[in-house]
């Protein structure tokens, strides 16, 4: 070690504190990964002859979910989702954190505090107990919201939420809306409260209307927390399962199974682990390549 | 110094996060450890009957001791795949009947011929035995099992001017008399509905849905055995579940636990289930338990009622060293004693005939169900038997929620089924 200069001692100082974490990375998250790849080209049924596991199989695991539509309905479905579930979460958040953030100004650090906490319950519950939860009140014998809507006259007959085929999607879809919606709030919220007031009183003085400050001022300095967290929600939103699975299983006929349910189903109840490799390696890799091309779009529109 | 001191903190944080895990316990000399691996053990209902089983077989067998292998329901036969992957197989295996193909190719299981004692072999009922057997050999043994059966609320049948002790025998009768217990309403004004036939998007509903074929004179194999489902019986039962979805009668989309759930609750005066079933619905509300009848699978106008086998059975992992105790332990589980004790908690039927009889003695509600054995159809063993399942349920979904023709569904079950089933 004598031998080493200060800096290169550093270096190497940090390359050891970097040890921990990379191997914590590489055994949790790099090792599954490169195995599901390596899985994804062999064959790998449970429930086949020992013998062929394990066995090369080039794309043929590819060739088998591409065949059919099973593979392309889960897409459907899992864009649908997303582009459901990420807009009007954005929507909602958005105004809720712009109505607070001007209303809120006026009220003491105390009841603020109580207000983002109640604000951020449904982040903080477990999302299979928010999906059971969920799962009850859309019960179409005894759930509570067809109760409400029976009271109020608004429905005739018991609308069955997760067991109606145009139904059950959009019963997901709020369900992730109620459990997403205090995340993307709590961002936006953080992010508007760094934004100086300056910039705002000039545009006043200006005579800025209040949707020019807004398109001017607030989205600009917003810029980056929308990215990471638009990101953040489809990358969460397109791999979500437990909502899927506590609700519906992938049914009725179909209709909620997206990428994750179809991965699932495939091993462990087909117990098919070569193809339910091949599909976790395709999203896998659609996703990789879209965050790519989010992150490059953004940062070419910052350049500009 | 300060860097080194640094290093050294991290290196023994890292080195307690990574030495975690447990060490084998050793075992003691001369004792042979049976590892079980089973869902009752987790489960509050049945948690207490497994924990004296196993005090009881210990005391009468000092040189043995069960070691739990404890999965919840839903993950075990994964869990034990896995274990099996590893070279961890458990020595005996609680599995469902429906996992029995699948178990069976995985390779990780042995035959039981050899294993189970002669006692066992002689007083199994024949049919439970062939349902349970491939190419020659014993893969399973039935601890306990049930067909689909009809429960039905005595109350209710006497409220809509029906005699409780005249259940209805066919699909038939049964939708008649639904009908008049859908015009029912309960205390809250709520609809009552008439029968229960799950299709909820679970390998179990599919089970039910395929006694629901059986007892139409369909099914989804030929008398050759060639996959076949685009016949008339099919499309029979498909439309008579579209019917009762179009009156109203079943609640629709539901799973099992819904049908308990409403059973419960006197919202739902007859549905079909496995006897164990009555669990759920004793859990919610006991005070309807007096008023539950049971009688056997319904028929129709082309068959008598049929269903496939529903059991607990138990399998012996593959390369056990102690599958001789194993053995032992499937005779003391599916004796007599034992199954009267297990029957205080769970409503069930017994495989052997030594046990039966007395089963049917000491629990009324099985009593019109003694002769049940003969309603049962020995399923295929195919690996992929509850993926085909989950294609029955997508089937029953198409005619009610998805209001698809029979006639167009029983084409595309047939074509799907060929694929799940080649």
């Amino acid at each position: 070690m004598h031998f080493l200069k200060g800096r290169d001692k550093n270096k190497i100082f940090y390359l050891l504190l970097m040890i921990p974490a990379f191997t914590i990375v590489g055994t949790c998250i790099l090792l599954p990964l490169v195995k599901s790849i390596i899985l994804s080209f062999q064959e790998y049924r449970m429930v086949g002859p020992i013998e062929s596991r394990g066995k090369w199989t080039g794309f043929s695991n590819f060739l088998a979910v591409l065949h059919g539509n099973e593979l392309s309905n889960a897409l459907y479905i899992t864009l649908i989702f997303v582009f459901f579930v990420v807009s009007l979460e954005f929507f909602f958040a958005l105004g809720t954190a712009l109505s607070l953030n001007s209303g809120i100004s006026g009220l003491k650090q105390s009841k603020k505090n109580v207000l983002q906490t109640l604000i951020l319950l449904p982040w903080v519950t477990p999302t299979v107990i928010c999906a059971l939860l969920w799962a009850w009140m859309f019960q179409p014998q005894y759930g509570v919201w067809n109760y409400l809507l029976l009271q109020l006259g608004l429905i005739h007959a018991p609308l069955g939420w997760l067991v109606d085929v145009s139904l059950a999607l959009p019963s997901v879809i709020i369900t992730a809306l109620w459990r997403d919606l205090p995340f993307m709030f709590l961002m936006l919220f953080a992010g508007l409260q760094t934004i100086p007031r300056e910039p705002y009183e000039a545009a006043l003085i200006d005579g800025a209307g209040t949707l020019r400050r807004f398109v001017a001022i607030t989205l600009p300095f917003l810029r980056n927390v929308i990215r990471t967290t638009l990101l953040m929600a489809i990358i969460t939103n397109f791999k979500q399962f437990p909502l899927f699975w506590t609700l519906t299983q992938g049914g009725p006929m179909d209709r909620t199974t997206n990428l994750s349910v179809l991965t699932y189903k495939k091993a462990f109840i087909n117990l098919d682990f070569g193809q339910a490799a091949a599909i976790a390696t395709v999203w896998v890799f659609g996703l990789v390549l879209f965050a790519l091309v989010y992150t490059r779009v953004f940062q070419s529109g910052e350049r500009e | 110094m300060k860097k080194l001191m640094i290093l050294c903190m991290l290196a023994s944080a890292s080195t307690f996060l990574f030495s975690g895990g447990t060490k084998e316990a050793k075992p003691e000399e001369g004792i042979k450890t049976i590892r079980f691996a089973t869902w009752g053990v987790q489960e509050k209902g049945t948690q207490g009957y497994f924990e004296t089983f196993k005090s009881k077989f210990e005391a009468s067998n000092p040189t043995v001791k069960i070691e739990w292998i404890s999965y919840p329901y839903t993950q075990i036969k994964q869990q034990v795949l896995v274990m099996g992957a590893a070279g961890q197989i458990p020595d005996l295996i609680q599995a469902e009947r429906g996992w029995l193909a699948g178990m069976i190719s995985s390779g990780y299981t042995s035959p039981l011929d050899n294993s189970l004692t002669p006692d066992y072999m002689k007083e199994v009922q024949p049919a439970l035995k062939e349902d349970l057997s491939l190419d020659g050999k014993v893969w399973g043994a039935v601890w306990i099992y049930s067909p689909f059966l009809l429960y039905y609320n005595k109350d209710l049948f006497r409220q809509a001017g029906l005699d409780p002790s005249k259940p209805p025998k066919t699909y038939q009768e049964a939708f008649e008399y639904a009908r008049k217990i859908s015009k029912l309403k309960d205390k809250d004004g709520n609809n009552v509905y008439g029968l229960g036939i799950t299709t909820g998007n679970v390998p179990v509903s599919g089970a039910c849905l395929l006694s629901v074929l059986f007892s139409f004179g369909g099914g989804i194999w030929d008398a050759s055995g060639a996959i076949r489902a685009d016949t008339d019986p099919n499309r029979e039962a498909l439309e008579f579940l579209s019917t009762l979805n179009k009156e109203k009668l079943n609640p629709e989309g539901a799973k099992l636990k819904d049908h308990r759930n409403l059973f419960a609750i006197n919202r739902l005066g007859m549905y079909l289930d496995q006897l164990w079933g009555l669990n759920g619905v004793k859990a919610i509300n006991p005070a309807v338990i007096p008023s539950v009848g049971a009688s056997g699978p319904l028929g129709s106008a082309r068959s008598m009622g049929k269903s496939t086998l529903e059991a607990h059975i138990l399998m012996l992992g593959k390369g056990s060293k102690v599958s001789k105790e194993a053995g032992r332990l499937v005779d003391f589980l599916t004796s007599k004693e034992m199954l009267r004790e297990y029957l205080s908690v769970n409503p069930f039927l017994a495989a052997r005939t030594s046990a039966a009889a007395s089963l049917t003695e000491a629990e009324p509600l099985l009593a019109p169900l003694k002769d049940v054995a003969s309603s049962i159809v020995s399923v295929m063993k195919h690996p992929n038997l509850e993926a085909a399942y989950l294609e029955l349920t997508n089937a029953a979904q198409a005619v009610t929620v998805g209001k698809i023709m029979a006639n167009e569904v029983v084409k595309t079950m047939d074509s799907k089924l060929k694929e799940t089933l080649k």
